[in-house]
Parts: C-alpha cells; structure tokens; sequence
C-alpha cells in the first residue's frame, strides 16, 4: 500500500516524471562530453588572444551540436507573428514547419503523464484523447503569446492559457471526454521539479555580496511583512491567496506565484488573481520606474539595483534596465538573477509554515516529524533536490564544460522550454476549471490591490534603501568596480 | 446554441483585443518610449525566468561566471 502511494500520488508522480526527463535529456547531453572537449581543444590550440579564447569557448554549446539541436527542436514554441498567426508555426521563407516537432512533443509527453495516469489509477486512452485537446489548446495561448505586439507589453502564455481555458469553460463547457488531463497540479508539480535543474546556486553565489544583500534580505522582510498586513490589516479571506500574492509580488512573477500556490495548496482561481495581479503591475512599473530614475538622476547601478529587486518578471527587468543604461540592465538583471534563486527556498518555508502552523485546527498539538513529514508537499523535494544535484554538478565541472553542458545545453536546449510547456499545459487546465460564477466570488478587487500596491510599495522603498546602503555605503569599492 | 454564440463572440473580441486594443497601447505616449527599446533589442519582456531568451541583441555581463 506504502509503496503503491509512492508511486502513484500525484505529488510523488510529479517528482519521478520530472526526474526521468532531467535524466534522460542529461544522459543525452553528457553523451557530447567528448565532442565538446574535442571542438574546445581545437580552440585552444589555435593559440588565440586570452579574451578571443573565451569568446570562441563560448560558441562551443551542447545543443548546437546535431543531437542537441533535435533535442531543442522537439521542445520548440511557436515562433513571433505580426499578422498572420500560420507565421508561428510555419515559415513561408523557409519552409520550416514546427508542426511535427509539436506533434512528436504531444505525443512523448502524452505518453508520459499517461503512464502517470494510469498508475493513478485512470484510463491511459482517456487521458492521450483528453491530453490532445489540451495540446492544442496550449499551442494557440502560445501563439497568442507570441505575436509581436502581445509580447513587448510582455503579457505571456500563461494568461493566455488561463483566459482561453476561462472561456472555453464558461461558453460551451468543458466536454467529459476532456476531463481526464484537465489536472493543473499533475503539470505545475512536474514543471517546478524540472524548473529545479535551472537554479544553479553555486552560479548566482558567485556574483557578490551587495546584491546579495538588496535580493536576499529585502525579499523575505517583503513577503512577511505583507502576509501580516494581508491578514492583520486588510484581513483578507484566504491565507493562501494573501502568501501566494505576496511571493508574487517580492519575489520575482508568476514562478514564484506558481512555486507558492503549490506550497500552500492555493485555489485555482487564486493563482490566476495572483498572476493577473503581477502581469497588470509589471506593464506598469516596467514603464513607471525609469521614467522616476531620470526624473531623479539616479545613478545607474542604484537604478538597477531598484529596478531588479523590484519588478516582478525577468522580461520586464531587462527591459526597463536597458531604458535606463547599459549599467542599469547589468545590475537589475543580476539581481533579478540573485532573487529568481530564492524561490525554492521561499516555496520550502512556506510549505513549512503551512503544515506546522497554518493547516493545523485550533488546539491540535504541534505536530511530529512524522506527521510532518506526511503533509509535506514531496513535489517541493524535487523542487529543491533537481536544483541541489544540478548545482553540484555545475560547480564540479570545469567551467567551459559546464557552461557548454549544462548552461547552454541542458538547461536553454531543454528544460526551459520544456517547463514552459508543463506550466502552459496547467494554466489551460486551471482555466478549463473556472467557472466564472464562482471565481467572482473569491475577487475582493479593493483587497487584492490594496495588498499588492502596499506591498509592493514598501518593497521599492526597502530595496532603494538597502541598495543605496549596500552599493554605496558598505560596499562602495565593488560598485566603483561595475 | 447559446454556449456557441458565447464562444463566437469571446473569440472575436480576444481577436479584437490582440490585433487592435494591445497595438493601440503600445502606441500610447505612456508605453512609447520603452516600447522603441524593447523593440530594437528585440527583447523578451514576457520572459518571466532568468533562463528565458531574453534578448537576442543584449549581452548581459557574466557576473555569473565561476
């Protein structure tokens, strides 16, 4: 029975499905070991300048090499289009068409959570018919997110995904046929194992102390901060709506929306208040913010530092920092960089608090180890274990072959996209299972935004703050040095 | 039938939305300015990742370097 539920919860199945495909696509990856030292050899023995070296170690990438380019086209998104939307799928130039790899795609993982499926005790054939349509609703949300004007206001997939689900839903319903693979949880879990693999610790510690000091230590004073006051003050309904908003808006978008709502068992129609939340904000202050850095002559790398500790999503940051300057963008996507680190460990803790604290009845003991360990997420283990393993690896290769393996093979040849499409597959369940009647019921539009603008508030006060004290303050020698 | 006609027109108006009311914001004098950046970058500003493509045209210093 022990053995059956670990292997066939969902919280379990997410954990061993994720690790299967970082094995896998490892195990493919590592297999170029050799020709990868060989084209770096073949550089080094060109006797090249120091930095020329570097720059043409660089080119050499695992998922450049033909095997890593078929691994990277199996996981491909459709492409930008301006007007017409085939563009995305099909390039008229070329001739190039994704539409197979997409199929190859629906049908490897198809078969995948399939399996999962059915261990969980459903019908494998039910589940690849439902899980077809799912496909194809997640190809047009990234269609959707990928024509041209749509993504430099930087609204993605994933509320695309939700908003077609939402009204699929609401108009002519969800079909029982389509019900089997409509499981958001089986694809966020997953997802956050393999998501994992892309936080390399012992990568982002290298960077330094000061932004260090403005991700690290503003972020979690944020998050609890405004959990107190989402309670305390505004008294919002839900806990879990209050922390996931929280880790939304302090840590870094919808990842950490996704990792927290996971974390804290958090309704659907929560995550997507959430998310919708951070977009809406995001559009604004990615506008907002270095129009207030010139208006006030900041120096750049304060302005970075602001602007990466406090805008929400990586897109946005990039963005705003190059507005500002080259500098800026440096900084702020270092410390977005530095911040994006801390979801595991904000998910782990939240997790935490809410089996020992939150889940439990009033005037029930403290729970035991064991019964903690029973009501622990498992998914979260992945979660963090993925990233563990991978940073060890990381750090104990030599840094040209890590970066060609790992960096540029592993991670942007593979789990990226691959995330993207478990994520894309979630947020389409989650709005397959709004019913709108219902979702007005947990909006309490004051609350949410008062929530998000106070707390987002106090963070761009905290982080100029902190990044003045530590950039100019503490550590002025390293900033004369950036 | 009533669903369907629900559907037709959800569909139209996120077409109308996509293709009119969102190239109109980008238009604003509000958004104008970051929008001619993030254009000639050409950068990714949905990406919500530090893995994610975030630009073809910036080459983020590797602070990140072992």
């Amino acid at each position: 029975m022990k053995i059956r539920k670990i292997f066939a919860s969902e919280d379990y199945l997410a954990v061993w499905i994720g690790f299967f495909i970082l094995i896998v696509v490892s195990l493919l990856h590592f297999s170029n070991l050799d020709t990868i030292k060989e084209q770096q050899q073949v550089i080094i023995e060109k006797q090249l300048s120091v930095d020329e070296t570097k720059i043409e170690l660089a080119k050499v990438k695992s998922m450049n090499t033909p095997m890593g380019q078929n691994i990277k086209a199996l996981v491909g998104k459709p492409k930008k289009w301006d007007v017409n939307p085939v563009e995305s799928v099909y390039n008229e130039k070329s001739g190039i068409s994704i539409l197979f790899n997409l199929a190859k795609l629906m049908v490897a993982l198809g078969l995948l959570f399939g399996f999962g499926y059915k261990l969980m005790g459903g019908s494998f054939s039910k589940f690849i018919i439902s899980f077809i349509a799912l496909f194809g609703i997640g190809v047009v949300a990234f269609i959707l997110g990928n024509q041209i004007e749509v993504a430099y206001l930087g609204i993605n997939y994933a509320l695309w995904a939700i908003v077609i689900g939402i009204i699929i839903s609401n108009t002519v319903g969800v079909p029982e046929w389509m019900k089997p693979a409509v499981s958001s949880e089986y694809y966020i879990k997953t997802g956050l194992v393999i998501l994992g693999a892309e936080i390399l610790m012992s990568k982002i510690l290298a960077i330094g102390i000061p932004g260090i000091f403005v991700a690290w230590v503003v972020t979690p004073i944020v998050l609890v901060v405004t959990y107190i006051f989402g309670q305390k003050v505004l008294k919002l309904k839900s806990k879990s709506l209050n922390m996931t908003i929280c880790a939304d808006m302090s840590v870094c978008g919808v990842s950490a929306a996704i990792a927290t709502a996971s974390a804290t068992n958090a309704k659907k129609e929560e995550l997507t208040i959430a998310i919708a939340l951070s977009m809406v904000f995001t559009v604004v202050m990615m506008v907002v913010m270095p129009m207030l850095i010139k208006f006030f002559d900041m120096p750049e790398v304060l302005a970075g530092a602001w602007i990466g500790g406090t805008l929400d999503s990586t897109g946005a940051v990039v963005a705003a920092g190059k507005f500002v300057g080259d500098t800026a963008l440096d900084v702020a996507a270092t410390i977005k960089m530095i911040q994006n680190v801390l979801i595991g460990v904000i998910a782990f803790f939240v997790a935490l608090y809410w089996t020992v604290k939150v889940e439990r009845k009033k005037g029930a003991p403290r729970p035991n180890p064991i019964e903690i360990w029973n009501r622990f997420p498992k998914f979260l283990l992945g979660f963090i274990g993925s990233s563990i393993i991978f940073s060890i690896i990381y750090s104990s290769m030599d840094s040209t072959l890590s970066s060609s393996i790992i960096d540029n093979g592993i991670i942007k040849g593979f789990t990226k996209d691959v995330k993207d499409w478990l994520f894309c597959l979630a947020f389409v369940s989650i709005g397959l299972s709004i019913n709108f009647k219902e979702f007005r019921k947990h909006i309490q539009p004051g609350k949410h935004i008062t929530l998000y603008c106070c707390g987002q508030l106090f963070n761009i006060l905290l982080t100029l703050g902190m990044a003045y004290l530590m950039f100019y303050v503490v550590f002025p020698e390293i900033t004369a040095k950036i | 039938m009533k669903g369907l006609l629900k559907l037709v027109f959800a569909v139209f108006s996120l077409y109308i939305f996509v293709v009119v009311v969102i190239p109109y914001i980008n238009r604003l004098p509000f958004f104008a300015p970051i929008q001619e950046v993030i254009k000639k970058y050409n950068i990714n500003s949905s990406a919500f990742f530090y893995t994610d493509d975030i630009s073809d045209n910036i080459e983020i210093k590797k602070y990140t370097d072992k």
